[in-house]
Parts: structure tokens; sequence; C-alpha cells
């Protein structure tokens, strides 16, 4: 008996022995990756990105394309503005209202203060570089969205994570509108350290089931963990179909593995020329701290 | 008016002397009378060849006069009869066998499918047998249909190590893979790296690219016949096979001598005991298969089989780390199965019929939960068929005569997802609709020489695709003609369109075994195509070696894309993704086989373009599919010292896949508004070449003593011998000093392999 337990003991042994073996030969044979050549070099274009503030300024974002190797979410994000800001561009926007220039605000920034921009009225972006050339953009100002009523809460669900949750309502115009729902943490840290990919939950809504009807619901923010004390910003914005495609094609694509799943996407753009979108959307924000 | 009248004569004259034949008719067979099947005849001066059929008999059309008639089968000496012929002639041809020559020769198979291949009208055919297959060393010692496919010309691979099969330029749901008749859906195990075909049961594999028969149709690329033995043994044998990645066992038995008989046959990896008998730990996947048929011959007119074939992968996780019943479970299970029930009656006047009744069905099942999160993913196709094909024997008359319809059913659930918990916030529940798509097909061909050194065969398939709301109904015309040029020499061309009615959806860059089959709809219209091939080629009887030269030029059109950005990721959504678009592919391929002797094995090179056109992707502009590999060579060999020494090898080289890298990026306003978002700005559709592909593998078997009732034998080798990185491709890393660079991992480096095989 005990010699057949001995057996047993040394076939284990000698099975594991080869097991092992065959996986050491296995792993360390792995071929060095080869080195890459014959990778197009990307054309330099503007890059059009806009925002309004509450206070009817608009803040345009100029930089150019760069090179895939140029930076990454890892990057010193002053170094890599700095490689690409456009600081020699003309920026006129062009509306019923009149024509106003921009001025540069600093390389790559332009502003403009004091622009009534007027629902379901469209606007021109007019942008002029002597080094990459002309863009313009076009763009139709949706009517504001706010949050009829809004709470945040800390969502416990029973296991290890804790959520923040977000209940709203809010009443939809008549006509097909599109809703971007954004929840921000609120820190100081968070904004130096999160300026290049910013990790951000961002929800998209299509009010085709419920035009011009009044619509609340809740949904949970995920997949982060938070405490009482959190500091959120949520927003809700009316945004053109156009970024909200965008919006969609980028969460779609949003894993990095996807890229050996999914077909390549160059993402749409409004702008003419050149690259990036031109929007005039005014966001509703709310702060909650958690609790 | 004179000119005209010459040619009118000349052709009169022509089509008299035509019209002056006889029959010359007979039989080959050992001196022993048993019948030589597939043995060759050759009559000069006129160079008609033919084959011996399955009772050795053959009948060709000859001029009356003088004539020599050479008969030559492989292990028995070659014959030459000189005679006078005047009228209908039998003869009878005996062979004697050569004693001593065999004994140098390794290939056990007394067919000569390559020579078949020659004298038929059929362009573009590749056939291997078991002994092809599990002659020589691939990925991890484990023989494998597909694997050996690809290093014939036509087929180019996919992603290293895959058993993904592009052909001329197709996409890899294009290829109709039959084992035994029965459609299968998913042709691999281990995630796409291994096929499901045990080499054990394997009789022979037919890979058919172009010139399709009017009996041949529902894939535009390909038609992959995988034939499992159908002879009756006369005792039993066991055999079996000891690997690294499976093992496999099969046995084969008798039931009434000569008249019935059954063989099943197992294959199953045990990576997951071996870990649980050396360590705490667990690695719970498998994948297995089984194989089995029944053959009843009650006659010489009847023959009937049942075959089976069942397999799965099948991953099953749970891991409870604080013992609380609240852990981590993940299964995946995913397989075909599939019952063919075939039966060939021969009737009066050399007609012969088959009927087949088929079944197929392919699954997968995914559930992964944790805590209140579940995630359930599911598809499901299963086929009914029914095939009749009748033929009339050409043997005796001028012509050949082919007929029959088909009808299949295919019932889909394309794909259900469930989802609870936090997983529903990320990926909500939603299912495809289920589908239910019918296709019928009535086809007829004929077969005839034109001359004694022409030979045409002209056929029309009539296909329909019937589905909710909309019927597909195609003409399918098919021609192929053979010129004799000599007795070892002929060209051939061929034409053929095909037609498509269900698709894989499946991402243009690698397949998975959670891609679904989809049929057409009211506004996915079936894939089409037109090819034409022509072909010189040679065959070397006596030294069995074959040389064939070939181009073609393929037109394909309704071709499924995905729009831009598309994630197939459970997706049940994929329909509003699809467009369609065209594709045209073109070639030359080369091929060189040599089947006897201590020296065997094939060269093959094959320079190809294949291109793709969709309004919606790339600027409305051509682009180069993923798979166009300008360049796709191998050189496969096997060298036996002697009766139990051999050593094999393969050398294999393809340019690299095409690739669609991230060239530059941009910033803009993320969405929150508190940063930048960047954006990945990528080459044009497939711009980029990878790099180069070649691999050296190596394997040396050694055998017991021939002639003892045990026998079995020892492989071992390397794959990738030279550990050469071959890319999938490309990523961008961080190098050691911080900098970005581009690199092409590859997926297998040097693998060796061992494995002992036996059989009583």
């Amino acid at each position: 008996m005990n010699s057949l337990k001995i057996q047993s003991a040394l076939s284990k042994k000698v099975i594991g022995f080869l097991f092992i073996f065959i996986a050491i030969i296995f792993s360390s044979c792995i071929p060095d990756p080869l080195e890459v050549n014959g990778i197009p070099v990307v054309k330099p274009q503007i890059v059009v990105s806009t925002q309004i503030v509450q206070d009817e300024s608009l803040i345009v974002l100029l930089t150019k394309t760069f090179g895939a190797l140029q930076g990454s979410d890892d990057s010193d994000p002053e170094e890599l503005f700095d490689q690409i800001a456009v600081d020699d561009a003309v920026v006129i926007i062009e509306g019923p209202g009149g024509t106003d220039s921009l001025f540069m605000i600093r390389p790559g920034v332009y502003g403009g203060i004091q622009i009534a921009f007027q629902p379901d009225e469209t606007y021109h972006l007019y942008v002029k570089s002597e080094t990459l050339g002309e863009v313009t953009a076009s763009t139709t100002v949706k009517p504001e969205i706010q949050f009829e009523d809004i709470k945040a809460e800390l969502y416990y669900n029973g296991y290890d994570d804790t959520l923040a949750q977000v209940t709203y309502a809010i009443q939809d115009p008549p006509g097909r509108n599109w809703y971007m729902f954004n929840v921000q943490e609120v820190e100081q840290e968070d904004f130096i350290e999160n300026i290049l990919n910013p990790r951000a939950f961002t929800r998209l809504l299509d009010d085709a089931p419920f035009d011009g009807e009044n619509y609340q619901e809740t949904f949970r923010v995920f997949p982060r963990d938070y405490k009482a004390g959190d500091t959120i910003a949520v927003s809700i914005s009316n945004v053109s179909k156009e970024y909200y495609d965008f919006i969609k094609l980028r969460q779609d694509n949003r894993f990095s593995f996807v890229q050996y799943l999914s077909e390549p996407v160059n993402y749409p753009t409004n702008v003419v020329g050149g690259k990036g979108f031109f929007n005039l959307y005014i966001p509703d924000i709310r702060p909650f701290v958690l609790e | 008016m004179l000119k005209g009248a010459i040619i009118f004569f000349c052709v009169i004259t022509a089509y008299a002397a035509i019209g002056q034949t006889v029959k010359l008719a007979g039989r080959v067979s050992t001196v022993a009378n048993e019948p030589l099947t597939s043995a060759q005849i050759a009559v000069y001066p006129d160079s008609i060849t033919t084959l011996s059929d399955n009772n050795g008999g053959f009948a060709i059309k000859v001029k009356p006069g003088n004539l020599t008639l050479y008969a030559s089968f492989v292990g028995y000496e070659d014959r030459t009869i000189s005679l006078h012929i005047s009228k209908d002639t039998t003869l009878l041809v005996q062979l004697n066998e050569k004693l001593n020559e065999l004994n140098a020769v390794t290939v056990e198979d007394t067919r000569d499918l390559q020579s078949e291949v020659f004298q038929s009208n059929q362009t573009s055919t590749n056939v291997l047998t078991k002994e092809d297959i599990t002659g020589i060393p691939v990925l991890g010692g484990e023989a494998d249909v597909i694997k050996t496919l690809q290093l014939l010309p036509g087929t180019v691979k996919g992603v290293e190590g895959s058993s993904d099969l592009f052909v001329r330029g197709g996409a890899a749901d294009q290829n109709l893979v039959l084992l035994d008749g029965a459609p299968i859906y998913n042709t691999s195990h281990l995630f796409g790296f291994l096929s499901v075909f045990n080499p054990d049961v394997l009789d022979k594999v037919e890979a058919i690219n172009g010139g399709f028969p009017a009996r041949y149709g529902g894939r535009l690329s390909s038609i992959l016949n995988v034939n499992t033995i159908n002879d009756i043994p006369d005792r039993t044998y066991i055999s079996g096979d000891i690997g690294l990645i499976a093992s496999r066992l099969f046995l084969e038995q008798p039931i009434i001598k000569q008249k019935a008989s059954i063989w099943v046959a197992g294959r199953r990896t045990y990576i997951d005991q071996v870990v649980k008998a050396v360590s705490t730990d667990e690695l719970p996947y498998f994948f297995y298969d089984i194989n089995a048929k029944v053959i009843l011959q009650p006659n010489d007119n009847n023959y009937i089989e049942l075959s089976h074939y069942s397999g799965e992968d099948i991953l099953d996780w749970f891991r409870d780390r604080n013992n609380d019943g609240n852990g981590f479970l993940t299964t995946y299970a995913s397989g075909n199965d599939s019952q063919s029930l075939r039966w060939q009656r021969n009737l009066k006047n050399n007609w012969n019929c088959n009927l087949s009744l088929l079944r197929s069905r392919y699954k997968y099942h995914i559930r992964n939960s944790f805590d209140e999160n579940q995630l359930l993913a599911s598809s499901d196709i299963e086929d009914y068929s029914v095939r009749l094909l009748a033929q009339k024997d050409s043997l005796f008359k001028n012509g050949t005569i082919r007929t029959g319809f088909e009808w299949t059913r295919h019932g889909i659930s394309p794909n259900v997802i469930n989802t609870a918990g936090l997983i529903a916030d990320l990926l909500e529940s939603s299912s495809s609709t289920g589908r239910t798509a019918n296709e019928f097909a009535a086809h007829a061909e004929y077969e005839w020489s034109v001359t004694d050194r022409l030979r045409l065969m002209t056929g029309f398939r009539a296909s329909a695709g019937i589905v909710a709301n909309r019927n597909y109904f195609y003409p399918e015309p098919r021609v192929s003609a053979r010129y004799v040029i000599n007795s070892d020499q002929a060209l051939k061309v061929s034409y053929s369109r095909m037609v498509q009615y269900i698709h894989r959806i499946s991402n243009s860059a690698v397949t998975s075994p959670t891609d679904i089959w989809y049929p057409v709809t009211d506004s996915i219209k079936p894939q089409t195509a037109h090819q034409v091939a022509l072909a010189w080629q040679r065959s070397l009887h006596g030294k069995r070696i074959f040389f064939s030269v070939e181009t073609y030029y393929k037109l394909m059109n309704q071709l499924i894309g995905y729009e831009e950005g598309t994630n197939l990721f459970f997706n049940t959504d994929f329909e509003s993704k699809l467009i369609q678009g065209k594709g045209k592919s073109y070639g030359l391929e080369v091929l060189l086989r040599k089947e006897a002797g201590k020296f065997t094995g094939w060269i093959s090179y094959t320079l190809s373009w294949s291109w793709r056109n969709f309004n919606e992707i790339n600027g409305g502009a051509w682009f180069p599919s993923r798979y166009d590999r300008r360049h796709n060579g191998a050189v496969v060999a096997q060298y036996a010292f002697n009766k139990r020494l051999s050593v094999s090898m393969v050398w294999e080289f393809i340019s690299g896949a095409r690739f669609t890298p991230i060239v530059g990026q941009y910033v803009i306003f993320a969405p929150t508004l508190t940063g930048v978002d960047l954006i990945p700005v990528y080459s044009g559709i497939n711009q980029v070449k990878l790099a180069d592909t070649h691999r050296l593998d190596v394997g040396l078997k050694f055998r017991s003593k021939p002639g003892k009732r045990f026998q079995w034998h020892w492989f071992a080798g390397v794959y990738n011998a030279y550990n050469r990185a071959n890319p999938i491709g490309i990523n961008i890393e961080q190098a050691s000093d911080g900098s970005l660079q581009y690199e092409q991992p590859g997926l297998f480096g040097l693998l060796p392999f061992i494995s002992y095989g036996f059989k009583f």
C-alpha cells in the first residue's frame, strides 16, 4: 500500500516536473517584437474645439494634429500643448447678430466675450493660419436644457461597491434632441492629474421615445467608487446630432483592446479642412456633495 | 468565297475524322484479378488518357488503326500493349506487382489523388490525404487539416497559428466546410488555434478554390470537403496518439464481414487534468471531439453511412477566495455537432444516386457572474438539409450527366445578451431577432468529350434564398474545359458564379468563436462572385510528380463590411452597422508536388492581390483587404531514410498582412470640459503592411519495425525553429528611455513538440 502511495506521489512529481519544464520552454521562447517601418506621417491639420461658458463667452482651442508617438495619457500636458498650439491664427465667428473676431488668450486658446448665441440659429467659424491654412465650420445652437429636478446620492450595492446615483427630471422640448450627461469628480488634484483623457462618466440619451414629454430616470455612475464627502458635478447638454454620434463612437471604442476587435475609425468632424468639433451647447452644471 | 469554302471543307473533314471512332474498353486488374482503381490508361498516338473506375474498368473512343496502350498503377509494373483496332474492342490488362519498390516508399496510400485531379476537368483543386496531414510538423505537434491546407497555393492564413482560411482574396466566412457532407460552422478549437478535424478519421480532404462543379454552392471562395474513413475493415483496429496538446483514440470494428462496420474516435485536451493532479490551482479549460460512423454495404449496389461529429470547447471556472459562496464564475462553451446519413445506390443503365440527410448545429454560451452582476451571452445556428445527386456514369458513353437538388433550412438565434447588476449599466440586455432562412438549389451539369483532346463540362445551378419578406433567386452558370496537350500535359479553363446566402458577422481582423452567422435579409443582399481560372498542368504518372501553374481573376459583389468604428463585441445591433461593397482579387499559383519515393512533399507559391471597395469607408476608394498578402510560399518535405526513420520540414514565407495603425492624434475638449481628450488618427484602411512572416518547422519520426501487429511511432520536433516573431498587429509601447515606439508583437515563438502514436 505504501509503495503504491510512493509510486503515485512520484508519478505526480514526474508529471509536475514535466509540466513545469514544458511551461518554461514555452514561455522562454516568446520572440522579441519586430521593429516597424513605413508608418505614414500624419499631415498637420488645424484642430478646432470649442466651449461656451455661462457668461456668453466662447473659448476656441486651436491646435494641430500630431504624431502617434508624440504624446500619450502620461505626457506632460503643458509640454504637449506647447508643441501643438496654433498661435498664428485669425479666428472669426459669424452669426445672425454680426461678426466677432476672437482674441488670443494664450497660444492655442482664443476667446470672445459677450456673444449672445441664439437658439436654433446657425453660426460660422473661420480660422486662418499662416502656417496651416484655413478651416471653416458651422453649427446650429441647440436650445438649452436644464434639470427640472435632480439629486445625487451614494448608492451601496450590498457588496463592496459604493456608487454615485443620480435621479433627475427634464422637460424635453418638442423636436429631436440629443442629450449628453457628464459626471465629474470636482477635486483640484483631479483636474491637474487628469487633463489628458480625464476619467469621467458620460451618458448619452436620445429623446425619440419621449419627445416633448417630461422625462425622469435614475442612473448609476459606473464603475467609480465614491465615499461620503466627495464632490461631483453633474451636467446635461443638448448637443447636435453630429456631436452625439461622435461621442457614441468614442464610447464604443473606449477600451484599448478594441483596436483588435473593432473596425478602425477616423472620427467624424464638422470642421471643413481640419479636424475637431465646433460646438455651441450650453451645459447645465449642478454640483453635489455626496452623502 | 474560296476562303470560306476551304474553311468549310476543313471543318467537315475534321468532323468526319472525329466521327470515325470505335470504343476501346477494358479492365485493369492485378494478376490475381483484383480490380485496380484509378489506374492510368494512355493511348497513343492520340494521347488519350483516362483512369480506371472502382471496378478497374475503362472505356474510351479511339480512331481505328495501330495503337499503343500504356497502363500504370503505383506499386505495379507499367504495361505497354500494341494493338490494331478496327472495331469496338475489350481488353483485360493485368499488372504485376513491383515487389521491392514499395519498401522504400513511405506513402502508404496507393491512390494517386493528384493524378485524379490532373485527369479531371477540375481547376483550382487541392487534395490531401491523412498521410500528408500527419506527416508534417505543425503547432504543438497536433496534425491539422486547415494548417496543412494553408501551405497549398491559393490559401492564405490569418493571424499566425489560427485556423482561418482566406481563399483567393475571399473572406474567412466564404468557405463551405463540409464534414461528410454536413456543414461545420466553427472549424476551430483553442480559441482558433487548432482545427476541429481529428486526423485519425480522415480519408481524403479536397479543397476546391475555383471552377466549382454545379453541385457545389453556398459560399463564394471555396468548398472544403473533409471525408472520413469509409472502408469496411477486415478486423478490429485500435490506434491512438498522445501529444502535448491533446490525445486521441480510434477504434474500428467490423460488424458483418465485408458488409458492415463501425468506428469511433475521440480526442481531448488533458492539460486541465494535469494541472489538477500536480497543484492546487486549476486550469479549467478543455476541448474534445467525438467522431463516429456506421457503414453498411449490403451488396455492390447499395452503400449507406451514418456519420456523427460533436465537439466542444469548455471553460468552467469558479473562484471563491472567501469561501462564502460569492465567488466569481466564468463559463464558456461553444461547439458543433453534426450528423449525416448518406445512401448511395447504383441503378440500371449506369445511373447512381446519392441521397443525404444532414443536420448541423453550432452554438456558444457565455456566463459571467460575480455577486449580483451577471452577463449571459448566447448564439445558435441549426441547419437541416436534404441533398439528392444523380449521376449517369460516363464510362461506356461519351458523356456524364450529374443532376440534383438540395434544400437547407437555417434556424438562427443570432445574439442574446442578458445582463444584471452593475454590468447592466455598462452593457444593456438586448437580443437580435431570431431568423429562419431557407436555401434551395437545383443543378445539372453535363461533361463530354468534344474531341479526343477536348473535354467540356457545362453546368447550371439555380439557387434561391427565402427569408422573411424577401426571396432571392440567382442563376449560377458553371463551365470548364480540359485540353490534352499530350499524355502528361493539359490546359484547363473554368468559369463559375457563386452566391452566398449566409454570412459570418466577424471583425475584419480576427475571427472568434463568438462570431455569429446571419442570413440575408430584406436589406442585406446575398454576396456573389464571378471567377475565371486558367491552368496548365503536367503529371508525370510513374514518378507521381505533379506540376501546376494557374492564374485566376475573381470579382465579388455585395461583400459584407462594417461601418468605421463598428464594435461587434457583444453587439446585438450589428445589422445596422453592416455595409455592402465590392471586391476583386487576382493572382498566379504554382504547385510542384512529388508523392512517391523516399523524398516527398511539395513547393507552393502564390502571387496574389486582393482589393475591397465600400462607399462608406476609406472615402469610397479601393483598399487592400486585410489578408492581401502578395507572396505566399511554402516548402514541405519529408525524407524517409529507411522504413523506420524519416525527417520532415516545413518552411513558409508569407508577405505581411495589412493593418490600419494609429498614425497620429489630436486633442479636443473632453465632454466634461475639465480636460482634453486624445483622439486617434488612423492610417488609410489597411494601408500599412506588417512585417513578412517566415517560419521553419522540423520534425523527426521514428517508427516500430514494420510487419509487427503492434505498430508505434514517436514524432518530435520544433515549431518556429528559429524563433521568429510573426506579427499580428502594430502596438505603441513605451521604450526603456520613456519614449514611445511602434512594435509588432508575435504570438508563437519556438515551440517543441513530441507525440507517441500506436496502432494494432
